[in-house]
């Protein structure tokens, strides 16, 4: 009975430490269940009930209490209702789930943006015949098209690899009779029409050099189906109306989102009737 | 049952039928026999995936990463899982309880697709003061169980920085909370982020608090939930 009892243990004993060392997942071997629910169940249920039933099993067989037994009976029901929970739902519960599964070394997101965009943006200033002025990237070239309302079009300059140049555009119009509100009215449902796949992100109030303004982010498929975010600074003075605005490849917005604030930041706006 | 249509690759089906497809891919004979994939034109055991999967089928088989987002209301959560490669990205989008909806984007729409999924968007609002959650209520908030979520916001209700915007949101259960994770490198490396959303803005929860956030901010961390290119071990 001894025997069994030990032959027992010593299964038991394999199979915890099996469990354990997959759980633990320290090496790529050991992480052997990750991806599929069934190595999933196997790795975080089936091979801790299993072992757990063995070592119980026969701590029991070779003499335990009354009160030990108990306990021991309550624990595998409560893995047995684990394991059952989880071959019905065909998921395994996400409490079961190691910490460095879950929350993956507990980098958040959050947290990694500050690395990332600590990068001094150097500029060259630029100003427009109508007073207009911001300083652009000093790396980027810049034009001012012979295209009505557009005042300057700054591009970043060829990076390998990369499929989409960011950009800025500046463009100034004139005759918003209706007011701002109406004018960022207009302007959204030109957005949503224009652009394919739009999506509005954010949109906020602020002010542009003392001017009321709005703050628009979002995401759209290019013409040859490239993922872009577009940021938009839009300003209005008068009936003149000022709209920056940014694109960049969707995954590259995070590494400029700061630099483009800090572009916006140092916008001057002309006082109505005083062009230099 | 699959429901499939061979014209635009939209594919539905179950848990069960998900990974016979992707078993029958990998090369197991059993599953490349699958009658229930075979009728439905998914897999032909000559010939393997139909070409409108193929490509989203391989960053599911050969990912970079991969991940999941739970979505959960007051009385429901959404499970989704995603996979990505420099090549294609994948996502089995839970669009009924149980049913899944498998769709092959390329890897730069990965991040709007999963804003789409988690409505972000403008506020009305943006809440002011961190609320300090006890791990309790934060596993209960971000929890796939719908009683543990209803019994954490309910006791976010009585916190102190609470805007009255967001205490109408708790009373009328027009909140939802969003969990997502992306590993790679084999699970050894990812990130995390978890929202807490309604109309009246939005928290992120980070060091133990939910921090009032904007849609810009959470755009940018879901751009980060994905590895730069120096994070993946070359060996792989």
């Amino acid at each position: 009975m001894i025997l069994k009892m030990a032959f027992f243990l010593i299964i038991g004993v394999c199979t915890v430490a099996v469990a354990v060392w997959s759980r633990a997942g320290r090496s790529e071997r050991a992480r052997w269940w990750v991806g599929k629910s069934l190595t999933q169940f196997a790795a975080l249920v089936a091979l801790p009930v299993v072992g757990a039933y063995f070592i119980l099993g026969s701590i029991i067989g070779m003499g335990g209490s009354d009160s030990l037994e108990t306990v021991i009976g309550l624990l595998v029901i409560a893995m047995v209702i684990v394991a059952i929970w989880s071959a019905v739902m065909r998921r395994v519960p996400r409490w079961l789930f190691p910490r460095w599964y879950k929350t993956a070394n507990k980098s958040s997101a959050n947290a990694r943006s500050q690395e990332r965009n600590r990068m001094t943006l150097n500029t060259t200033p630029w100003q427009h015949s109508s007073g207009f002025a911001m300083p652009i990237p000093a790396d980027w070239t810049h034009a001012e098209p012979d295209e009505p309302l557009v005042a300057v079009i700054a591009l970043e300059p060829p990076v390998e690899g990369i499929d989409f140049r960011a950009n800025i555009v500046v463009t100034i119009d004139d005759g918003h009779t209706g007011g701002f509100d109406q004018w960022q009215s207009e302007a959204d449902q030109l957005l949503g029409r224009a652009l394919n796949d739009w999506l509005l992100l954010d949109l906020e109030r602020v002010t542009i050099d003392g001017h009321q303004g709005v703050r628009r982010l979002g995401h759209h498929a290019t013409a040859d189906n490239v993922p872009v975010v577009m940021e938009q600074w839009v300003a209005l003075d008068g009936q003149t109306g000022y709209t920056v605005t940014f694109s960049v490849g969707a995954m590259a917005y995070d590494d400029l989102a700061d630099q483009f604030a800090q572009l916006v930041g140092a916008i001057s706006i002309p006082k109505l009737g005083a062009k230099p | 049952m699959i429901d499939f249509n061979t014209e635009t690759g939209h594919l539905r089906l179950n848990a069960d039928e998900f990974e016979l497809l992707v078993d029958a891919t990998s090369g197991i004979a059993k599953a490349k026999r699958s009658k229930a994939l075979n009728e439905a034109g998914v897999f032909d055991p000559d010939v393997g995936p139909h070409r409108a999967l193929a490509l989203g089928l391989s960053a599911v088989l050969a990912s970079m990463c991969q991940g999941q987002l739970l979505v959960g209301g007051p009385r429901n959560t959404q499970l989704h899982q995603v996979w990505m490669n420099a090549g294609a990205a994948a996502m089995l989008m839970e669009v009924e309880p149980a049913i899944y909806e498998f769709v092959t984007i390329a890897p730069g729409f990965m991040p709007a697709a999963l804003a789409r999924i988690c409505r972000l968007g403008p506020r009305r609002d943006q809440p002011v003061d961190d609320i300090a959650l006890s791990k309790r209520t934060a596993n209960g908030l971000w929890s796939e169980d719908d009683k543990a979520r209803g019994e954490a916001a309910r006791e976010i209700t009585s916190s102190a920085g609470l805007s009255p915007g967001w205490r109408e949101t708790l009373a009328d259960e027009t909140w939802w909370t969003w969990d997502a994770t992306v590993i790679w490198n084999g699970g050894k490396d990812g990130r995390t982020l978890r929202v807490l959303d309604s109309a009246a803005g939005t928290y992120a929860f980070d060091d133990g608090a939910l921090q009032p956030t904007s849609a810009t901010q959470i755009w940018r961390a879901i751009t980060r939930l994905f590895p730069a290119d120096g994070e993946i071990d070359s060996a792989r």
